[in-house]
């Protein structure tokens, strides 16, 4: 006699199977549903691929007939809304990939920030949109991310002071329980490995990844009411370029999603891109120091505005100069302005404006990528280093911003300068306010600091680096810092503070250990710091640790 | 002066709670935190009798890091565990009543349960028979259906955080560790699990697994309960996996397909697999095959849940006890 388990489960304290999985509140709960597809691809532990592929879509689908709700109309009506909504995307995104997060986070945190314009006054929200921001890509990284690629509240700090721990942290419960703690969500991503997969079983296209870019563009958009698995397929064949060849069609047809959204979405993404390019991007910093520009009388010619700007890019390297040695630095920069008007012809001007542009917009003193120096060597050897070099990486980014400075200025004397020249020393001692010793030594030794400082040069030998600009200088960094952000967002409020403040913040700062295995000494001599870092590291980057006589200066 | 609102100010030790439910006593600890017996104040008020039964819940109390530098808002570790026990709803996984912050810390509500079953697997006292082993693993085996279901890994599964309620109902907790698996292509780190119920494919350090390493904790949890102590009891990794290969010999290329590319593999001496019929003398042939199927070292063979849950050992007379037969009187 073969009797089943259910024979006995009839009795009411038995612990019964979960019944109707498709009853509507259940799946609204449940949220994320997808099979152990990874194991299968890397290693082939599992034989019953097919079977696990053919359940994903199958859930996935059927889910998201419930997780696609329209959010808030109203934040999507009225146009200044949608358009600072606009911007919040826009932040999260970058920051996002700043600190290299997956896309599903980056969309996750998206998702978050909408379901907050639901629940929350606009006003509130609008206020503190940064703030709302910052916290939904904390949250979601945390949810989403491995452990070792959370993003921490410090790391936010860097971005802007505002961010405080005690601040976040407040936050953050306020977002939990907004949220119910309902943190789960489908993202268009979670579609992505189906869509792929899709269109290589058809031979036609190459698993590459794709940006996630498109994505987000149309999340961001008002187009409302598309399933996030045709937003997904809009944006694989945007990216391919297939949209009229037949596996659209069949693609389109295995997900169910109909040929209108498609093309809507499509539609929507090659006309939300050329208007992108148009428009120059002015940092802010940039904006504010329009009137020293308008001191200096300009040679006139025509205004177009990409003129102006350019000229007023270049008054902006005079304002870190003229506390200095202002007579000098003004008349440099009428040099500078003319010649550089008269050279270039008016298409150049736009790619050289670009470029500028774009080291503007990188903030200073948080970064984790030397996207700064084009240089592919140091890209390169920025990828093999450990995690605990960003610090010294920071440094250098600082020299290379510097130095970048300095090139244009030169290249508007039309000298194309490098470092090396005689003329962009001098200005570079003027940055310089203090300068730190680098030792080589191994991570090991770093707790024995002291007994290798009294064991002193032997085996070690210097290497200067420009710590920082001058301290007095602070308030316009930060200017250049907020340029990052996208319109709207409001500057550090850090800026006043008396100098001894701030040096003291300084000196705290050192002496938090800064990495796992790195850590700061502050000598006794003030502005002189010490960074520890291996020797092997240390000769992978060549490119911007250079030798200087600078050293000499303690 | 007003008075600001009294729930910011309390004491994370105040005998009240958010004012609604009042301190007893500790008990319990573990890397996690503390837990504390409590008594739900706020529901008594209601009730429309004073003499209503009290109420009672466990509050876990998650741990800071040691390290001040390390705390950043609310743990992650928690984040996962309270959205995970919200979403599933079953009567073997222990239900979270409520969350709250005092201060710094997070505060977990739970059901209050009597023991674990650790207490039950390792008194003298007690005498387990067949029945109650299989009702107690099958309470195992439906609790990992649905968390499998829901695509959850557990991550920890050990008798310690398998909790039993008076009735005798078996109740997964301490989801810190768990995941969901397969949201995307991303490897997981190796530092799961307590070492003793720990999975092979883990020790040898695979980046990527399955579900099917809760099922090798299971069949420890099984061997354990006829063995009446741990299965494999092994001081450090390479000693864990001796143990394993004594009883399951070492795995080749023939038998797991694809160890030799694993990140740790290390070769160990060769001995041939024992039979657990000489090793528990006087279990039926079902219980072994069973046993051999959950703790078989390739996972590509280990069985799945629903095939646990229809194997032929539970069809068989002696048919399981019910919850509430289970010796839980006896438990000091």
């Amino acid at each position: 006699m073969n009797k089943l388990p259910s024979h006995k489960i009839t009795k009411a304290q038995w612990p019964r199977e979960s019944i109707s999985p498709h009853s509507k509140s259940q799946i609204c709960n449940k949220n994320l549903k997808a099979p152990a597809r990874h194991f299968v691809t890397q290693m082939n532990v599992y034989s019953d691929e097919k079977n696990d592929e053919k359940l994903y879509k199958k859930v996935l689908l059927e889910d998201e007939k419930y997780q696609n709700v329209d959010l808030s109309a109203d934040f999507q009506t009225n146009e200044p809304k949608s358009t600072s909504r606009r911007q919040v995307l826009k932040w999260i995104y970058h920051f996002g990939q700043k600190f290299k997060q997956s896309c599903i986070t980056i969309q996750t945190a998206i998702i978050y920030f909408d379901k907050l314009i639901g629940k929350l006054p606009i006003m509130h929200i609008k206020h503190e949109s940064d703030l709302w921001a910052a916290t939904c890509l904390l949250v979601a990284s945390k949810f989403a991310e491995p452990d070792m690629n959370v993003v921490r509240i410090s790391d936010l700090r860097k971005v802007n002071k505002k961010f405080k721990l005690m601040v976040m942290k407040k936050y953050e419960k306020k977002l939990c329980s907004i949220l119910n703690w309902e943190l789960n969500f489908i993202t268009p991503a979670h579609y992505r490995d189906s869509v792929v997969d899709e269109a290589h079983e058809l031979e036609y296209c190459s698993k590459d990844i794709y940006g996630h870019n498109d994505t987000i563009i149309l999340m961001s958009t008002e187009l409302r009411n598309i399933k996030y698995s045709t937003i997904e397929c809009a944006c694989y064949l945007y990216f391919k370029d297939l949209q009229d060849s037949h596996i659209a069609k069949t693609l389109i047809n295995s997900f169910g999603s109909s040929v209108r959204d498609i093309k809507r979405c499509i539609e929507y993404l090659s006309g939300y891109k050329k208007p992108e390019e148009k428009p120059i991007h002015i940092p802010k910093a940039i904006k504010t120091n329009m009137n020293l520009t308008a001191e200096i009388k300009l040679p006139s010619v025509d205004s177009s505005h990409k003129k102006n700007k350019s000229v007023s890019n270049t008054g902006r390297s005079s304002t870190f100069e003229d506390s200095n040695c202002p007579n000098r630095s003004i008349s440099r920069e009428q040099e500078c302005a003319n010649k550089y008007i008269q050279k270039y012809n008016v298409t150049s001007k736009i790619s050289k404006f670009k470029e500028k542009n774009s080291f503007c917009q990188q903030p200073l003193a948080r970064c984790e990528s030397v996207d700064v120096v084009n240089n592919d060597d140091m890209n390169k050897s920025a990828s093999k280093l450990p995690g605990f070099m960003n610090r010294s990486l920071i440094i250098c980014r600082e020299k290379a911003v510097l130095r970048k400075r300095l090139d244009l200025s030169c290249e508007a004397d039309g000298s194309k300068g490098s470092d090396t020249t005689a003329e962009s020393r001098p200005i570079a001692k003027n940055y310089a306010y203090g300068v730190g010793r680098m030792y080589y030594c191994n991570s090991k030794i770093s707790s024995k600091m002291k007994k290798v400082r009294k064991s002193q040069d032997q085996n070690l030998s210097q290497v200067s680096i420009v710590k920082s600009l001058k301290m007095t200088k602070d308030s316009q960094l930060n200017n250049s810092r907020d340029s990052a952000l996208p319109p709207g967002f409001s500057k550090n409020n850090m800026g006043t503070g008396s100098k001894q403040r701030r040096h003291q913040r300084l000196l705290k700062k050192c002496r938090y250990p800064l990495g796992k295995k790195t850590s700061l000494v502050y000598s006794k001599a003030d502005r002189v710091k010490v960074y520890k870092i291996s020797q092997k590291e240390l000769e992978s980057v060549p490119v911007i640790l250079t030798r200087s006589r600078l050293t000499n200066r303690r | 002066m007003e008075k600001n609102n009294p729930e910011e100010f309390k004491v994370p030790f105040s005998p009240l709670l958010i004012g609604r439910y009042k301190m007893i006593k500790k008990i319990g600890k573990g890397s996690y935190g503390s837990v504390y017996k409590v008594e739900d104040i706020k529901d008594r008020k209601t009730a429309t009798t004073p003499d209503s039964p009290k109420k009672y819940f466990a509050v876990k109390k998650m741990k800071l890091p040691a390290n001040r530098l390390k705390i950043q808002g609310i743990d992650f570790t928690t984040l996962r565990e309270i959205n995970i026990l919200q979403e599933i709803k079953h009567e073997n996984i222990i239900p979270l009543v409520d969350v709250f912050h005092i201060n710094r810390s997070t505060f977990m509500v739970m059901e209050l349960m009597k023991s674990d079953l650790s207490k039950l697997m390792f008194s003298r006292t007690i005498t387990l028979t067949i029945p109650h082993i299989k009702c107690i693993m099958l309470q195992i085996f439906y609790g990992l259906k649905e968390l499998h279901k829901n695509w959850i890994i557990h991550r920890d599964l050990t008798p310690n955080n398998l909790l039993i309620s008076e009735d005798g109902v078996l109740k997964f907790s301490d989801f810190g560790l768990s995941r969901f698996f397969a949201s995307n292509n991303r490897p997981m780190t190796q530092n799961v699990v307590t070492l003793h119920y720990r999975a092979p494919e883990i020790l040898f350090g695979a980046n990527y697994y399955g579900p099917q390493i809760d099922i090798f904790s299971a069949g420890c949890i099984l061997g354990g309960l006829l063995l009446r102590g741990t299965l494999f009891c092994g001081r450090n990794d390479i000693d864990q996996m001796s143990q394993i290969f004594k009883i399951m010999g070492t795995p080749s290329e023939e038998t797991w397909e694809g160890v030799t590319n694993l990140p740790h593999y290390v070769e160990f001496e060769e001995t041939p697999p024992q039979s657990f019929r000489i090793l528990f003398p006087g279990i039926d042939e079902d219980l072994a095959n069973l046993l051999e199927g959950l703790l078989v070292l390739d996972p590509n063979k280990r069985l799945t849940v629903e095939q646990c849950i229809n194997h032929p050992f539970f069809n068989k007379s002696p048919d399981s006890c019910d919850p509430d037969e289970l010796p839980m009187d006896d438990i000091s």
